[in-house]
């Protein structure tokens, strides 16, 4: 009876406050009509089913880059579009995505932004990632998870606290509030530089992340892959803090995944012109990233970036729009973005060394301050941030091949009797 | 499907509890006994469908020989028989070994097969052996084929033990008249389950990040310092008797939910104050076949101390064979058997033990050190993964990057855990048969004992209830690899 009793008791709460809006059609005035709280951990445990029941031609996965920078809707987007970014992220919980909206036949393209970040040694995933169909796939299982979650119920809380006080989370919706831009700006040029000092490149995890776009292809969607644009700063707090190499190597893998599946044919429903899986570098030392940080006492704002790691919406439908092959609203440099390939690497890892050194001439004042907080940072460097590493293990690729593997057979035997009908 | 999964949790257990009572309400034992065993079947095959057939395969075939060897005679169906299953494993685990170490020593390159391992092969191939050989020493009569099957798919200790004797089960199969107290059956495989899955969830999966950060560092060819070597040899020193002894309990507890009892496969074994100790408390039923099976066949101690010392050897060898196809299980193995030959002639040479009164408190803590050490080529990839851990904890790289807090917290709570608190086991010895303690009876630690009541009932629920809610990272047990 006591666990009959914990178990309806904790769980129905959580399912009724519903916190990460699985199920909108639940809204209770005063209890959870405002889902608060609904953006926590990564907007995750939202994403994870809507990979399953977003009705979007196009999404949009990638981390909190893709979350801020892309834009939340775009209503004349063709045949629809849907940002299900997951702050935080991996190449794990990518690959994992990426299986998870191949079953989702309205979905035609997928656009996944990456860098460095999501192949580093950090950790696979995050506490919830668990509770999403994500991980195992079914969504109901997933909803017996997320009530029976500590996280949910701790998040189910805080919503019907917020709905009833009228609060919400602060932190949250003045994350970019323009004032506070331009000493965040300033900070991470250190907090990069530092994360960067002991960053550790995992060429397993794009391997991953690809076994996972197989999924996508073999459902016959569209994938583009494309590197982030982050701005000059955390561009060179990467270079000088020794993670160059790995800039490189990750753009040598991307080549490598793709010279490995060959020239594949133009999806059956592509968004985009060109074949059905393409990668794109909009990283690098480009013109909007080369642009002057945000004035200190906030009369003007960078037009492109929040902080160096987060560009702005515009900037991610300027994405949008060039790999679509039209200029867009929001017209950038004609450079801007670059195709990755086999056939394009040594031109794009060109591009990379001589826009730094474009950069590295270019002696704005910017540019100046930068290279004088970088200098003084190698003089006396900071701890380099430290924690346990972790790496993919055997049932984190068995269960992947396994999604992926049924997945194929299913395209394949669905090819086949397509073919002799 | 996990013992810590959500369709085990709350679709299969219950649905499988409330078929096999009902049919035994109403449609008699041998209707539960049927129903228990297709449950156990879409247990196993919940994994992977195809590998059922190898399963029902190896049940149908082994029937037949012990059918054979009871009545005509033990050979050559005995040897056949076992030859059978021995092959069986060797194809799915150790073909891919032999043909790579062959190639290795050959220069040949003769192609890998690539065979996926089938779930639990190690756990039913012994269990097979221990039937044929029961049969053939008359300790043990062939059954039913539905009891010959239940006995090697019943899914509480299918997938990793305890690996039970035929003899130890099938008069619990036979006994059409045994009277069920139901919430006794409940009440206590429910307990027992609730502290395994606890031992699972809340301790060995949080230790697992601690554990694997230093191995895995060194298996991608990284410098492990000394401080990340030790707490990852630690932490995964705890964190493979949390996980292993943890499905254990949740075998035992779900066992006798459904009013069977098996055997305890783990009894505070890193409070053992030896070697030999150690074997008499951790996989207890994995070293009493090994014992009884393969030990005393080789001639046991009957041919004199230094054979004992060799068939001591061997048999450790294999036995870390078995548990993976690589070279470090086969060291590990070995490590185990130098200890057992040096515990023996330590025994010999002094009967009063190696320590003084006052000092007696080192021989676990050297037991402890010994095991974790061993750990070591067990948890670790290949010997240069070893070498590098090895390294680390000899200081050979220096003190190496700081690891934090937290690993330390998780060796002190583990700690203070295992030596400070009695294992399963002992907590609840009242309630348990002693098929159940099956010769523990005199080791059981003292301190806390559980007792039914309606605050511990409360406070089971309680912890059980946590540990579900703490289940979701879907983490496999380490022993399901094996």
């Amino acid at each position: 009876m006591t666990l009959i009793a914990w178990l309806v008791g904790f769980g129905g709460f959580t399912l009724l406050v519903d916190p990460y809006e699985i199920a909108p059609w639940i809204s209770i005035e005063g209890v959870n009509a405002r889902r608060t709280r609904a953006h926590e951990d990564g907007y995750r445990v939202h994403v994870g089913h809507r990979l399953l029941t977003s009705d979007a031609g196009t999404i949009t996965l990638g981390s909190s880059r893709v979350m801020d920078g892309f834009p939340r809707e775009l209503p004349d987007w063709p045949g629809g579009y849907e940002n299900l970014a997951m702050a935080g992220t991996s190449a794990f919980e990518l690959a994992r995505a990426s299986a998870l909206a191949a079953r989702n036949d309205a979905v035609q393209c997928v656009v996944i932004g990456v860098d460095l970040r999501e192949f580093s040694t950090d950790t696979n995933t995050q506490a919830t990632y668990w509770i999403t169909p994500m991980a195992g796939g079914s969504r109901l299982a997933a909803l017996a998870k997320m009530a029976l979650s500590t996280s949910a119920f701790a998040r189910a809380l805080q919503t019907v606290d917020d709905n009833i006080s009228g609060g919400s989370d602060t932190r949250w919706e003045q994350a970019y509030a323009e004032a506070g831009l331009p000493a965040r700006f300033e900070e991470e040029l250190a907090k990069r530089y530092r994360y960067y000092a002991s960053y550790e490149y995992d060429p397993e995890r794009v391997a991953f992340l690809f076994r996972g776009i197989d999924a996508l292809i073999a459902s016959g969607k569209q994938v583009v892959v494309f590197i982030h644009p982050v701005h000059a700063w955390y561009e060179e707090a990467r270079q000088r803090a020794g993670a160059g190499p790995a800039e490189f190597a990750l753009r040598r893998d991307i080549a490598a995944q793709l010279a490995a599946r060959g020239e594949l044919a133009e999806a059956g429903q592509a968004c985009f012109e060109g074949p059905a899986l393409q990668a794109w570098d909009f990283g690098g030392f480009s013109a909007p990233a080369q642009t002057a940080p945000p004035a200190a006492d906030g009369s003007a704002p960078s037009a492109w970036y929040y902080v160096p790691s987060h560009y702005r919406p515009p900037l991610g439908h300027a994405i949008l729009e060039r790999l679509a092959g039209r200029s867009g609203a929001f017209p950038v440099d004609a450079d801007f973005g670059r195709p990755l390939s086999p056939e394009t690497l040594d031109a794009d890892l060109a591009a990379l060394q001589t826009g730094r050194a474009a950069w590295l001439q270019s002696q704005t004042p910017w540019q100046i301050h930068a290279d004088a907080a970088f200098d003084a940072l190698d003089a006396n460097p900071p701890a380099p941030e430290a924690g346990p590493r972790a790496f993919l293990t055997r049932s984190d690729h068995v269960e992947l091949e396994r999604d992926v593997r049924r997945i194929e057979r299913d395209a394949s035997s669905t090819a086949t009797s397509g073919g002799t009908r | 499907m996990l013992f810590n999964s959500i369709e085990f949790l709350f679709l299969f257990l219950p649905v499988t509890l409330v078929i096999y009572y009902t049919a035994r309400r109403f449609g008699g034992h041998q209707a539960a006994l049927a129903l228990l065993t297709l449950a156990s079947l879409v247990f196993y095959g919940w994994w992977n469908a195809s590998y059922l057939a190898l399963l029902l395969s190896s049940i149908i075939v082994n029937h037949g020989f012990g059918m054979a060897i009871r009545h005509r005679g033990s050979q050559p169906w005995l040897a056949i028989g076992i030859v059978f299953n021995l092959a069986l494993i060797g194809v799915y685990k150790y073909a891919d070994f032999f043909v790579a170490n062959t190639n290795a020593v050959s220069g040949l390159d003769l192609p890998l097969a690539h065979l996926a391992l089938p779930l639990a092969i190690s756990f039913f191939t012994f269990q097979q052996i221990s039937y044929l050989v029961d049969v053939a020493r008359n300790h043990a009569s062939p059954g039913s084929l539905v009891k010959h099957a239940l006995f090697v798919s019943f899914f509480p200790q299918l997938i990793a033990g305890p690996i039970i004797r035929h003899r130890e089960i099938a008069d619990q199969f036979d006994d059409a008249k045994r009277k069920d107290k139901l919430s006794d059956n409940l009440g206590i495989g429910f307990t027992i389950f609730a502290l395994g899955l606890a031992k699972k969830v809340l301790l060995a999966d949080n230790l697992e990040p601690f554990a694997s950060s230093g191995f895995d560092i060194a298996a991608h060819g990284g410098e492990v310092g000394a401080l990340a070597a030790w707490t990852s040899a630690l932490c995964y020193a705890f964190q493979i008797f949390f996980d292993f002894s943890g499905y254990s309990d949740m075998a035992l507890g779900l066992a006798r939910m459904f009013g069977f009892h098996i055997p305890a496969n783990f009894n505070a074994p890193y409070r053992a104050t030896s070697v030999v100790d150690f074997w008499r408390r951790w996989h207890i039923t994995l070293s009493r076949f090994l014992r009884d099976y393969l030990y005393i066949p080789l001639g046991g101690n009957r041919k004199g101390e230094t054979r004992r010392w060799v068939n001591l050897f061997i048999v450790m060898l294999l036995g870390g064979l078995w548990h993976g196809a690589a070279w470090t299980f086969v060291v590990w193995g070995g490590l185990h058997g130098l200890g057992l030959a040096w515990c023996h002639w330590i025994d010999s040479k002094f009967p009063g033990g190696l320590f003084p009164k006052p000092l007696k408190f080192l021989a676990p803590l050297l037991t402890f050190a010994f095991v974790t050490f061993a750990w070591v080529f067990f948890r670790a990839d290949s010997f240069a993964a070893a070498s590098t851990m090895l390294a680390g904890m000899a200081g050979l790289n220096g003190l190496g990057e700081n690891v934090g807090d937290e690993p330390f917290i998780a060796i002190i709570v583990s700690l203070a855990i295992i030596w400070g608190l009695p294992d399963t086991i002992s907590a609840v010895s009242r309630y348990l048969d002693p098929r159940t303690l099956a010769g523990q009876e005199n080791n059981l630690q003292k301190g806390w004992r559980w007792s039914a009541s309606t605050t511990s009932a409360i406070l089971i629920a309680s912890l059980f209830f946590i540990a579900i809610i703490n289940s979701w990272t879907v983490a496999e047990f380490i022993y399901y690899r094996f």
